[in-house]
């Protein structure tokens, strides 16, 4: 397990985190969601022992990284791009990994450099963006390490790469015991797979939510009133979107004070509507970034 | 080559080649110009095992491997360290057993031995492991190299600029006691050069050089990875280097221009044009450093 534990940092005098708190629990997908310069990066680099937090401490299986470094046999930190290994070639960097990483299974890199037609003579910075990324995965999930930071893994992909190395993740965990952390802005990518969600909102922790039980603690309801809409919905609650009379509003399930004064202004029409992760986050995060 | 002149000398001029013998033989083992090669060389390779990664995101590469911060770094210098010891032993030892086997092997008897093979060995030591230090400081290589070439040489330099300063103002402040080790001791070009030996200290260098290894240690592995690729890795040195980077270069520029006053002009010509050459290196400095440490 990962155990971020109040962790906090500062760069060039900006607060980047600020008592970040969650675990990583075995075998499962978090995903790691903010807007650019919530602190993602930051936390990833923090988790794989790269940058040491002002407060607070991370461990892996009970391990603090930074004092005990060879527990990151068991970490793969995959950044956004794979400058670090273009002087290698395909063949290089295994042995390399072989090295670095004792659990690293050579058989099974080179089956998926195959099943994926890998060019396996060449080096890594003649592949394309995309295969780059998929390579990097590839890579990591050779190791057979327990925990696995995925970077922004889709950033700046085709739809069709896209969709690939969405679809190798999820083959990868359905088959080996790893836990992946994710860090995205593309929620729609990250409601098709993770099991736990951490927002992250300037350096802290907006909210942690777990797939299953999230839907259920939110509503989206659009009403409409005979007359103008209230100024009391627009300014206390989460209204998505609102067109004259008609609006589209964000509950949680259980606000009963937020249902009470929805139907204070008896509306017209109240209807509830299917809700995605998109709405909520949008909501929660008071931003447009988020969309699929 | 060499020892084509040394035949031409021993047979037609036997009166000269008594008197350079041992001058020409102990300036094989001399580093002279070609040590000067090595000690770019050795800087910069100091630049290539530090600086460099923290250019790019191998840095962060490095630094998520499963390795102690403290085993990175040695493994980097013990791996710099064999080029110099290889590099250098084959040079020296290639030259001893070329003269070995020559006609020319008593002439090894007008060698000191130990001091030219030591010495330089010693100063080659002190300057990889000085560039190794200001690595761990510097937060790119070419800060890295830059402040490495000025340190190397800034006990020396400080006390030239300020000496130069005291004296266009009418002050003599020179301690001779203290310039002598300053420029004899602490100058480790100096043990590159034969004319020397004699009066060099070997434990100098050799004890400098174990300092600024335990100390190049201790700060890489307190290093922010977060300020890689900036011009320091440590934001608490920004306010020395935003003071010393502009002072220095004021006395500098104050040296620069009072020294193209003519020999005979008046002190107080010296003193004018000593303070506007501060001026003007105190203003483009301080337009440098601002960018430099705000990058």
């Amino acid at each position: 397990m990962i155990e971020v534990k109040n962790v906090t940092k500062t760069i060039h005098k900006t607060e980047v985190l600020n008592d970040v708190q969650f675990n990583v629990r075995p075998g499962t997908i978090t995903g790691v969601v903010g807007r650019n310069g919530a602190g993602k990066t930051t936390l990833l680099r923090m988790i794989s022992g790269i940058i040491k937090p002002d407060q607070g401490d991370i461990s892996v299986e009970g391990e603090n990284v930074f004092q005990q470094p060879r527990v990151k046999q068991d970490i793969v930190f995959v950044p956004d791009s794979t400058d670090a290994l273009k002087t290698y070639t395909v063949k290089e960097i295994v042995k390399f990994y072989k090295v670095v990483y004792p659990n690293f299974d050579e058989e099974y890199y080179y089956s998926l450099l195959d099943q994926f037609k890998f060019n396996k003579s060449g080096k890594i910075k003649k592949l394309s963006k995309g295969q780059k990324a998929l390579f990097s995965l590839i890579l990591a999930f050779s190791t057979n390490a327990k925990f696995i930071l995925l970077d922004e893994p889709t950033d700046g992909l085709d739809v069709i790469i896209k969709k690939e190395i969405l679809q190798f993740i999820a083959e990868q965990v359905a088959h080996k015991d790893v836990s992946i952390i994710i860090s995205s802005h593309r929620l729609d990518e990250l409601e098709k797979m993770a099991d736990h969600i951490v927002v992250l909102k300037d350096g802290s922790v907006d909210s942690e939510v777990e797939m299953e039980t999230l839907k259920e603690q939110y509503k989206k309801v659009q009403v409409a009133y005979q007359g103008e809409f209230p100024q009391d919905i627009i300014q206390n609650l989460e209204v998505l979107s609102q067109n004259g009379r008609v609006g589209i509003v964000l509950l949680e399930s259980d606000d009963e004070d937020g249902e009470a004064i929805l139907q204070n202004y008896a509306p017209i029409l109240y209807e509830e509507l299917p809700l995605s992760l998109e709405d909520i986050f949008v909501a929660k995060l008071g931003g447009d970034l988020y969309v699929s | 080559m060499r020892f084509d002149t040394w035949r031409i000398w021993q047979e037609h001029q036997p009166d000269h080649w008594e008197h350079v013998k041992a001058f020409e033989v102990n300036g094989i083992f001399e580093p002279n110009f070609f040590g000067m090669i090595a000690v770019g060389v050795v800087i910069l390779m100091a630049g290539f095992l530090l600086g460099l990664e923290k250019n790019s995101k191998r840095h962060d590469f490095a630094m998520a491997l499963p390795f102690s911060r403290k085993e990175m770094f040695l493994t980097k210098y013990v791996m710099g360290l064999a080029v110099v010891l290889i590099g250098y032993n084959l040079s020296f030892w290639l030259a001893y057993f070329a003269i070995y086997q020559s006609e020319f092997s008593q002439l090894l008897a007008e060698v000191d031995l130990t001091n030219s093979y030591w010495l330089p060995l010693a100063a080659y030591f002190v300057i990889y492991s000085f560039a190794m230090f200001i690595g761990t400081i510097s937060g790119e290589i070419k800060s890295q190299i830059a402040l490495t070439l000025i340190f190397l040489v800034f006990p020396q330099g400080i006390f030239i600029l300020i000496g130069q300063f005291l004296n266009v103002h009418g002050i003599n402040f020179i301690e001779l006691e203290i310039a002598e080790w300053v420029f004899q001791d602490l100058f480790w070009f100096n043990y590159l050069n034969n004319l020397f030996f004699d009066e060099l200290n070997i434990w100098i260098p050799v004890i400098a050089g174990l300092v600024f290894t335990v100390l190049a240690i201790v700060i890489y592995e307190r290093s922010p990875s977060e300020y890689s690729g900036e011009f320091l890795m440590f934001r608490s040195l920004h306010p020395l280097f935003a003071f010393g980077i502009p002072f220095c270069s004021a006395l500098l520029g104050g040296l620069m221009l009072s020294s193209m006053a003519p020999y005979n002009s008046s002190d107080a010509l010296s003193l004018i044009l000593y303070w506007l050459g501060a001026l003007i290196a105190l203003f483009f400095s301080w337009k440098i450093t601002k960018k430099l440490l705000n990058r």
